[in-house]
C-alpha cells in the first residue's frame, strides 16, 4: 500500500516536472529559437544518412537530427526537451534506488539533472549531449540489471554502443559500469568485468579508428560532439559545468556505497524498494519542493535574456517582421555585430535608415552595416541575405555558397540557393536544393512550391519577387568588391536608379566612413525617392558640411527642419563649453545628441575609437 | 528402369520451385507481342551511343517514362546465354556479376539495351534499342578525385577519395577531418602508379606529403626563393623529380549572372623538387616575368610543358589574360635546362590553354581551351581540344557541351581520358569518361555510374582534379595521419641557381591595385 503511494506520488512528481519544464522550454526558453539558432534537418537521403554512419557518435547524431527537426514547432520541442529531462531523470533514479534505495533517492537522482538544467538553459548547447546521456544511462542501468552472463554480452555489444555514441560517452558508460563493479559487485566476477570494461575502451577505439574509420585518436577516444560546435556561431566549450555533469553519477555511485556501508552501516541494496511506511510520500513532497526550488533558481539565473533576445532578432529579421526587431532593439544589452546588422536591416524596412541609424550604436562603423568584408561562415548566411534584399544576386549566391561549405544542409542557405539560382534562370541548379528539401519532412512544401517554378519556369514570371529582383540584378558585368561595398552600390544603382534600398544603404555607408562629402555627392539620386521630408541624417550631414564648406554646399533644395538647426546650436554650445574636457563633453551630450551624426564622428566612429574587428590570419598559401 | 508417377511429379514440383525462385542468372522469357515505339528511352544518365570499358561498373539508369511495369533485356548479339533480363520499376540497378561477364566476355561488340513498359490499358511496348560499344581494351581500375563544396573561399569538409570504377566501392584516401579541417589539394600520381603520389595540405599542418610505396614524407617547398610552396604538380616519369608551379593566386567574382568566378595569377613560376636530394630548382627561362603554370612532363621525361601568360599589369584587362603552350628540354640527370620553345600559340586566336596533359604514348597532348584565363572549370566557353604533338595540329574534341569541359587525365593504356564537367546543372562539376581511339577520335562520353542512378540529383559536392590509377592506394592510414601530424622537411633550394636571372621566383611582384 505505502509502495503504492509512494510509486503514485513519484509518478505524480514526474509528471509535474515534466508540464512544468514543458511550460518553461515553451513560454520561457522558446525551442523554436533554439531551432533557429541550429537549423537542424534530417533528410531521408542516402548521401546524408551515410555521412552519420561513417563515425563513431554519428548515429546518435542522424537520430537527434530527427528529433530536432521538429523543434522547428515551438511546443513539440519543448515536449522533446522536456521529456528528455524527465527521461534522465527517471533512468537516475531507477540506477539510484538499485544501488541504494533511500528516502532521498529523488534528490539524489536530481543533481545531474540539476547540472542538465543549467547546460541546456543556453542556447548553444547541442541537444545530441542531452540525447546521448540519455542512451548512456539506460545502457548503464541495462547493465546494473543484468546478470553475468548478460554482462559478458552486454560488453561484448558495446562496440555497437560505441559506434552509435563515440568515444566520450562510451568513456563515461565504461567508468559507471567500472565503479559499479569496484564498488557493488560482489562476486570475484567483478575484478574480470572491470578489466573487460577497460579493455573494450582501450581497445575498441584504436582498432576501429585503424580498421574502419578515418578518424584521429583523440576524435577515436573522447569525441563527444563534431567540431562544428566549437567555432562560431556556436562557440560550445567544454566548461566546467559540462565536467560536473558527466562526473556528477561517477562521483555519486562511491558516495553512496561509503555512505551506507561506513556511514550507515548497511551493505548496499539493503532495502531494496523496502516499505518505509508514511514517511516515505511525505519525504518525496519535501523533496519535490526542495526540487523545484533548486530548478527554478538555476533555470531562473543561468537563463541569458540578452543571448535569447539576440537570437530573437535574428529570427525576427529572417522572418521578415521588422518593426518586431526595432521593438527588441530597444532591450538589447551590449554590442554584437549581426544583432547590430540586423538592426540596420529592420531600420531600412522600417523607413527609418536614415533617420534613426545612430539610435543605434554604429560602433564598427562599416562593419556593422555590411558584414562580409571579412569572410567567415557564420556572418555568410546573413550577408547574403542583405545582397538578395539589395538586388545583388550574384553576390547573394556566392556568399550562400560560402555558407553552405560549413552548413551543408542548413535549410536556410539551401533556400537561399534555391532562390538565387531561380532569379538567374538556372533552373537545374535550382533542382538540386528543391530534391534536397523535398526529402525533408519540415521544407518539404517549401520545396514543393519551389519545383513548380522548375518545372514550369513561367511561373516565374508571375511571381512578384522573382520578377523584381531579376529587374533589379545587373545586367553589365564587374567584380564584386567585399573590400568597399559602396562601389557596388554605386554600380546597382546605375542599373536601377529606383533602387532604394541600395541608394539608402550608400548614404548610410558614407556616413558610417564619415565620409560627408560622398553623402552629398550621392544626394543627386535623392529626388528619385519622393521623401516626405528630408531625412534627419541628411539634414544633419548638410549642416555640418555646409559649416565646414559654406559655399561648397547648396542647401536650398533640402528643406532643414529649424527644429536641427536649433539641436545642432545645443550641441556645439554644449561642445565649446567642454572643449577641453573631451570626457565631460561626451557625457553631456550623450543622453541627448546620442542618436546624431554629430555626436557619431566625435565619439563613436571606429576612426575615432580605434576599434577593429578581431581577425584571424589565413594562411596565403592556399593552392 | 521405371519411374513413379509421384516421382515425375515431386521432381516437375522441384524444377518449378527453383525456377519460380526467380534466380537472377536463370533465364526469364522475353517479351512476345509488343508495339515498338519510334524512338529512343529516355534514360538518365544519359548511357546511350558511348564506348564503354569491358570492366565498368554497371551504367545503373533512371527510365524517364511513366509506365506501371518495366522490363529491361541487356545483352550482346554474339552471345545470348549471358543476356540480363530484369522486371523492374523506373530505377534500374544491374546486378553486378551478370554485368562483369557479359562485359569481360563480349569484348569489342556491341551492348544492347532494350527496354519494354506497359502502359495501364495498353500491351506491352519497346522503345528502340539502346546501343553502346564493349571496347576491347580495359580501363584503369581506380579513379582518384577531391570532393569540395561548391563554394570558393571558405572550406571546411574536405577529402581525397579513390573509387574503384570496376564496382561503386569509395573510400577515402584523407580526409581534413583528422586534421583540423585544413586544406588539401592538387593530388597527383606518377605515371598512374598508385604508390608513388603527393598531394597539398594547407593551413593547419601544411606540407607537401609524398608518398612512395609505404612510406611517406611531409616537405615545406616554400624556401626563400620562391614565392610560395609548390602548387600544381606534375611528376617526373623517374618517379623521382616533380614540377611544380609556384603562384600567387587571387580570385573574384563577376556580378552577372552568367559568369561566375574568375580566379587569376598574380605572379607564378615553375620549379622542379627532387625529392632524393631534398632540392628545388629552376632557371630563368622558367622563372620570368610572365606566368609560367601547369607543368606537364613529355612521357619520355625530356620536356617539360607549361602554359605561359602575359605578365600582369594595370593596363591589361582581365579577359585579355591569355595563355600559350610552350615547352623546354630539361635534363634531370644533369639539371640542364634548354631553352623555351612554343607549342601553341593561342592567344593568337583570341583562346587561352590550360592543363596540358600528354597521353602515355606521346601522340596526343590534351588540354582545356577557353576564352581567357586557365581556371577553366568556372568558365562556360572552356572545351576540351586534342594537339596532334606529331602534326601539330589541334581540333577540339566532340565530348564537349555548352557548360564547362575542365580538368582531364589519361588512363595508362592511353585509351581513355576522364574529365570533369558541369553540363548536368551548370553547377556541379560531375566526372566523364571517354574513349579515344588510336587515330585520335573520341567517343561519346558516360557519366561515372554510380549505385543508385539518382545520386547525382541531391549530391551537391564537386568532383575535381580525376586522376586515373592502376590499382588502389594501399598505403595505411594510419601512417598518413602520422606523417601529416608530424615533422616537416625543409626543401632547399639549389645553390647553382643564377638567382639574379630569376624575375619571379626571388621576388614577390606585389601587383599594384587593380
Amino acid at each position: 500500500m505505502e509502495s503504492r503511494a509512494r510509486n503514485y506520488v513519484l509518478s505524480l512528481i514526474f509528471f509535474v516536472s515534466f508540464l512544468v519544464l514543458t511550460l518553461y522550454y515553451h513560454f520561457v526558453f522558446q525551442t523554436q529559437l533554439y531551432y533557429h539558432f541550429h537549423q537542424p534537418i534530417f533528410l531521408f537521403n542516402h548521401t546524408f544518412i551515410h555521412e552519420f554512419l561513417s563515425y563513431p557518435g554519428g548515429v546518435l547524431e542522424l537520430a537527434t537530427q530527427f528529433l530536432f527537426q521538429f523543434y522547428y514547432y515551438n511546443f513539440v520541442g519543448a515536449l522533446i526537451t522536456a521529456l528528455l529531462i524527465v527521461g534522465i531523470w527517471v533512468m537516475l533514479y531507477r540506477i539510484v534506488e538499485k544501488l541504494r534505495s533511500s528516502e532521498i533517492s529523488l534528490l539524489l537522482s536530481f543533481l545531474p539533472v540539476f547540472l542538465l538544467l543549467f547546460l541546456q538553459n543556453h542556447y548553444n548547447f547541442p541537444l545530441v549531449i542531452t540525447f546521448k546521456y540519455l542512451c548512456a544511462v539506460a545502457f548503464f542501468y541495462l547493465y546494473l540489471k543484468a546478470g553475468e552472463r548478460a554482462k559478458v554480452i552486454l560488453i561484448i555489444s558495446s562496440v555497437l554502443f560505441y559506434y552509435f555514441v563515440g568515444g566520450w560517452i562510451y568513456l563515461f558508460w565504461v567508468v559507471l559500469g567500472l565503479l559499479y563493479e569496484l564498488f557493488y559487485g560482489e562476486s570475484p566476477s567483478r575484478y574480470y568485468f572491470s578489466g573487460m570494461l577497460v579493455g573494450f575502451y582501450l581497445l575498441c577505439p584504436l582498432i576501429l579508428s585503424r580498421a574502419l574509420f578515418f578518424i584521429g585518436i583523440t576524435e577515436a577516444y573522447l569525441y563527444i560532439v563534431p567540431s562544428s560546435a566549437f567555432f562560431q556561431p556556436f562557440m560550445f566549450r567544454l566548461s566546467l559545468f559540462l565536467y560536473l555533469f558527466f562526473s556528477a553519477l561517477p562521483i555519486l555511485l562511491p558516495v553512496i556505497f561509503i555512505f551506507d556501508r561506513y556511514i550507515i552501516g548497511k551493505p548496499a541494496n539493503a532495502i531494496p524498494g523496502g516499505s518505509r511506511g508514511i514517511i516515505g510520500p511525505i519525504s518525496m513532497v519535501g523533496q519535490s519542493l526542495l526540487i523545484l526550488i533548486t530548478g527554478y533558481l538555476v533555470l531562473r539565473y543561468s537563463f541569458d535574456e540578452n543571448e535569447q533576445r539576440q537570437i530573437r532578432i535574428d529570427y525576427l529579421t529572417y522572418q521578415g517582421r521588422w518593426s518586431e526587431v526595432i521593438e527588441q532593439a530597444q532591450s538589447i544589452k551590449g554590442y554584437e555585430r549581426l544583432t547590430n546588422f540586423n538592426i540596420n536591416r529592420a531600420l531600412y524596412h522600417t523607413g527609418q535608415l536614415l533617420d534613426n541609424l545612430f539610435a543605434i550604436r554604429q560602433v564598427l562603423g562599416t562593419d556593422g552595416l555590411f558584414i562580409n568584408k571579412v569572410i567567415a561562415s557564420q556572418i555568410a548566411l546573413p550577408a547574403s541575405e542583405l545582397y538578395l534584399e539589395l538586388g545583388h544576386i550574384k553576390a547573394a549566391e556566392a556568399l550562400a555558397f560560402e555558407a553552405q561549405t560549413k552548413f551543408r544542409y542548413d535549410p536556410r542557405i539551401l533556400k537561399q540557393l534555391c532562390l538565387t539560382s531561380l532569379i538567374n534562370e538556372k533552373y537545374a541548379a535550382a533542382q538540386k536544393f528543391t530534391a534536397l528539401l523535398s526529402a525533408s519532412l519540415i521544407h518539404r512544401s517549401w520545396a514543393k512550391h519551389y519545383q513548380a517554378y522548375i518545372d514550369d519556369p513561367y511561373l516565374c514570371l508571375t511571381d512578384d519577387f522573382m520578377q523584381f529582383k531579376r529587374a533589379q540584378q545587373p545586367q553589365t558585368d564587374f567584380f564584386i568588391n567585399d573590400e568597399h561595398p559602396d562601389y557596388d552600390l554605386v554600380q546597382l544603382l546605375k542599373e536601377d536608379p529606383d533602387n532604394r534600398m541600395a541608394f539608402e544603404y550608400l548614404i548610410a555607408y558614407n556616413l558610417l566612413e564619415c565620409k560627408l562629402k560622398n553623402v552629398y555627392k550621392h544626394l543627386d539620386k535623392y529626388k528619385n525617392f519622393n521623401y516626405p521630408h528630408t531625412p534627419r541624417h541628411i539634414q544633419e550631414t548638410l549642416i555640418l558640411l555646409e559649416l565646414r564648406d559654406p559655399k561648397g554646399i547648396d542647401l536650398r533644395q533640402y528643406n532643414i527642419s529649424s527644429e536641427t538647426i536649433e539641436r545642432f546650436s545645443k550641441f556645439n554650445t554644449i561642445l565649446m563649453e567642454n572643449i577641453s574636457d573631451r570626457k565631460q563633453a561626451q557625457s553631456l551630450l550623450a543622453s541627448e545628441f546620442g542618436n546624431t551624426l554629430w555626436y557619431y564622428v566625435r565619439y563613436v566612429t571606429p576612426l575615432v575609437t580605434n576599434l577593429e574587428l578581431k581577425v584571424r590570419k589565413i594562411d596565403e598559401d592556399l593552392y | 528402369m521405371k519411374i513413379s508417377i509421384n516421382t515425375k511429379i515431386s521432381f516437375l514440383i522441384g524444377i518449378f520451385f527453383i525456377y519460380s525462385l526467380g534466380l537472377p542468372f536463370c533465364a526469364k522469357p522475353s517479351i512476345k507481342g509488343y508495339l515498338e515505339i519510334d524512338r529512343l528511352p529516355n534514360i538518365a544518365p544519359d548511357y546511350i551511343g558511348s564506348v564503354i570499358p569491358p570492366n565498368i561498373a554497371p551504367l545503373n539508369f533512371k527510365i524517364k517514362e511513366r509506365a506501371a511495369n518495366y522490363y529491361v533485356e541487356i545483352y550482346t548479339r554474339k552471345s545470348n546465354r549471358q543476356r540480363i533480363r530484369l522486371r523492374t520499376d523506373q530505377i534500374v540497378k544491374i546486378p553486378q556479376r551478370s554485368w562483369r561477364r557479359l562485359l569481360s566476355q563480349n569484348r569489342g561488340e556491341e551492348l544492347l539495351i532494350d527496354i519494354y513498359f506497359k502502359a495501364p490499358d495498353l500491351g506491352w511496348q519497346k522503345f528502340h534499342t539502346i546501343r553502346n560499344y564493349i571496347a576491347k581494351q580495359k580501363i584503369d581500375s581506380h579513379l582518384v578525385y577531391r570532393l569540395i563544396n561548391p563554394g570558393y573561399i571558405l572550406w571546411w569538409e574536405m577529402g581525397i577519395y579513390q573509387r574503384n570504377i570496376e564496382n561503386f566501392d569509395e573510400s577515402p584516401i584523407f580526409t581534413n577531418r583528422v586534421t583540423k579541417h585544413n586544406c588539401m589539394n592538387c593530388h597527383s600520381f606518377c605515371q598512374h602508379n598508385p604508390e608513388i603520389m603527393l598531394f597539398h595540405l594547407r593551413g593547419d599542418y601544411g606540407g607537401t606529403m609524398i608518398v612512395k610505396g609505404n612510406q611517406a614524407q611531409k616537405v615545406n617547398t616554400k624556401t626563400d626563393y620562391t614565392m610560395s610552396a609548390g602548387v600544381y604538380p606534375a611528376w617526373h616519369p623517374d618517379g623521382r623529380h616533380v614540377a611544380f608551379s609556384v603562384n600567387r593566386i587571387s580570385q573574384s567574382f563577376h556580378a552577372r549572372k552568367d559568369a561566375s568566378i574568375y580566379v587569376r595569377d598574380n605572379v607564378s613560376d615553375l620549379v622542379v623538387y627532387d625529392t632524393e636530394t631534398n632540392i628545388l630548382t629552376t632557371s630563368p627561362e622558367v622563372s620570368t616575368k610572365r606566368l609560367e603554370n601547369l607543368p606537364e612532363w613529355s612521357p619520355d621525361g625530356k620536356y617539360l610543358y607549361f602554359c605561359s601568360g602575359p605578365e600582369v599589369t594595370q593596363e591589361t584587362k582581365y579577359n585579355e589574360y591569355r595563355y600559350d603552350l610552350m615547352r623546354i628540354p630539361y635534363n634531370v640527370e644533369t639539371n640542364q635546362w634548354g631553352k623555351v620553345e612554343p607549342v601553341l600559340i593561342a592567344n593568337k586566336q583570341g583562346k587561352s590553354v590550360s592543363f596540358p596533359k600528354i597521353s602515355p604514348d606521346g601522340k596526343y597532348l590534351l588540354f582545356t581551351m577557353s576564352d581567357y584565363g586557365y581556371f577553366a572549370i568556372h568558365f562556360n566557353s572552356s572545351d576540351l581540344c586534342l594537339l596532334d604533338l606529331t602534326t601539330g595540329a589541334y581540333r577540339q574534341l566532340p565530348v564537349n557541351s555548352p557548360s564547362s569541359e575542365s580538368y582531364h587525365s589519361w588512363s595508362s593504356n592511353g585509351r581513355w581520358f576522364v574529365f570533369a564537367s558541369k553540363r548536368q546543372d551548370g553547377l556541379c562539376s560531375r566526372l566523364y569518361i571517354s574513349y579515344l581511339d588510336p587515330a585520335g577520335n573520341a567517343a561519346k562520353p558516360f557519366l561515372l555510374p554510380q549505385k543508385d542512378p539518382e545520386f547525382y540529383d541531391t549530391f551537391i559536392m564537386n568532383y575535381n582534379v580525376p586522376e586515373l590509377i592502376t590499382g588502389s592506394v594501399d598505403i595505411s592510414r594510419s601512417k598518413l595521419l602520422k606523417t601529416a601530424l608530424g615533422g616537416l622537411l625543409q626543401a632547399k633550394f639549389d645553390p647553382e641557381v643564377d638567382v639574379d636571372g630569376l624575375s619571379g621566383a626571388t621576388k614577390i611582384v606585389k601587383p599594384k591595385e587593380q
